[in-house]
């Protein structure tokens, strides 16, 4: 019997094994996107865990340390200092509104002239402000009160304003030496502000004693103002007033 | 067909997407939140109270270098409460140290708060023109003397520990070379201020 298997014209092709081709595996920039995104996803949601809980914490320990400093705060000790400092603040004020009445007798002596007397003087404290004297002066010619009139008017800054009012002029019989006295009266209103009027009370302890004062003198029997005389020694009971000028008012 | 692989990276977005939306931006805002509130407290905690707590500290320091013989004569210089008896005693002392004759001495009261000026008896006191003002209380006093007496007691009176001050005075001549002086005394006790729970710091 003939073999059909070489029959064909078709070439028969011997068994070689076939050579298989390499596989090639495809990567899509989808799935990198996507292996991205899901694993930084991840990576991000451990990362907000933690750093929120870390945050919360460290707001914890601020609102602890808040309230610590909050409780460290002394009401007692607040009360102490503004009663120490209101205290202070008003003895401040006190001490600086304060005006020398013996100030106001000196600028007075000095702004009156000798031919004049001051039979009764007025002086009222208007507040913080300025003081108002009111003196009835008795002199012997309208020349002097003139005079006077120009001496008070040139006695600023101590002496504000001045106002003569009330003026009489009168003759009287004086019966020992038979002669005429005139006599001319008058009232003046001065104004002195505090703000000129100094503090002597500071100097004066400085000084431990006062200083003698010798002030010209009117002939007349009638008591002035500006009478001689030395101002005493006040004496060992002046140890009780002490004065207050130590206080210092900055510190606080 | 759509490969399987597919449906899984989409799947993979989507849950990502889902997961920032819902958690992730959440999260971060309220880290911002907490973050704000921690700078609030911390600024809080800096630059209030412990401004206020430091400031404190620094006033106690002051306040208790202030020797006790300055504090006394501060306290003596401004009582809590102005004892009548002791003021008019002391007056007395004061007139007999300044060598004038006593004559009278009265404690009239203390002047009523109000703004501006007031007048009480024969004459006008000036009280406080804030109510953060120690509290003024009014006394009269009579003496005689010769001018120059007159004016040592007003010294005396300027030296006192606590304020005497002058709102009123009248001189006048008596016979024998004497002045006859009346005058309206006034001085102050501490008041604690009414509503001031402020301290201001310069």
């Amino acid at each position: 019997m003939p073999d059909l298997s070489n029959s064909s014209f078709i070439p028969k092709q011997g068994p070689t094994k076939k050579r298989r081709g390499q596989a090639t595996r495809q990567v899509y920039v989808f799935t990198i996107i996507s292996y991205v995104m899901i694993f930084s996803t991840l990576l991000a949601v451990g990362g907000v865990y933690f750093y929120s809980e870390y945050i919360e914490r460290q707001r914890d320990n601020e609102i602890a340390a808040l309230d610590a400093a909050i409780n460290s705060y002394s009401e007692s000790d607040m009360q102490k200092v503004l009663e120490f400092d209101h205290r202070l603040n008003q003895a401040s004020s006190r001490l600086s509104n304060s005006a020398s009445i013996v100030s106001v007798l000196e600028s007075l002596e000095d702004a009156v002239i000798e031919t004049v007397q001051i039979e009764s003087l007025e002086m009222t404290r208007q507040g913080d402000e300025l003081f108002d004297l009111s003196a009835k002066i008795k002199t012997d010619s309208f020349d002097s009160t003139m005079f006077q009139r120009g001496v008070l008017q040139r006695g600023k800054p101590t002496i504000e304003t001045v106002v003569l009012s009330d003026l009489h002029r009168q003759t009287v019989n004086n019966e020992e030496s038979a002669t005429k006295e005139t006599t001319v009266s008058f009232l003046a209103k001065i104004t002195v502000p505090l703000s000129v009027v100094p503090n002597l009370a500071g100097a004066s302890v400085a000084e431990e004693t006062p200083q003698p004062i010798t002030i010209t003198v009117d002939d007349s029997e009638t008591p002035t103002l500006n009478a001689v005389e030395e101002i005493k020694d006040p004496g060992d009971e002046t140890v009780i007033y002490e004065a207050t000028a130590s206080i210092n008012s900055d510190d606080i | 067909m759509i490969p399987k692989g597919l449906f899984t990276q989409i799947a993979m977005v989507i849950v990502s997407v889902a997961i920032i939306i819902t958690y992730v931006k959440p999260t971060f805002t309220q880290i911002g939140e907490v973050q704000d509130e921690i700078g609030v407290y911390r600024s809080e905690r800096e630059d209030k109270v412990g401004v206020v707590i430091d400031k404190l500290e620094v006033l106690i320091s002051k306040l208790n270098s202030v020797s006790v013989e300055d504090e006394r004569r501060l306290r003596a210089y401004l009582p809590e409460k102005i004892d009548d008896i002791a003021v008019l005693r002391d007056l007395i002392l004061i007139t007999e140290a300044a060598g004038v004759e006593y004559i009278d001495s009265s404690y009239v009261g203390n002047v009523t708060q109000d703004r501006g000026r007031q007048s009480r008896g024969a004459s006008n006191v000036t009280v406080s023109e804030s109510l953060n003002q120690p509290k003024p209380h009014q006394l009269s006093l009579s003496v005689e003397g010769t001018y120059n007496q007159l004016k040592n007691l007003f010294l005396l009176l300027e030296k006192n520990k606590y304020p005497l001050e002058v709102h009123a005075l009248s001189i006048s001549a008596k016979e024998g070379g004497f002045l006859s002086a009346t005058m309206s005394l006034v001085t102050y006790e501490y008041q604690a201020p009414i509503t001031d729970n402020t301290l201001s710091y310069e």
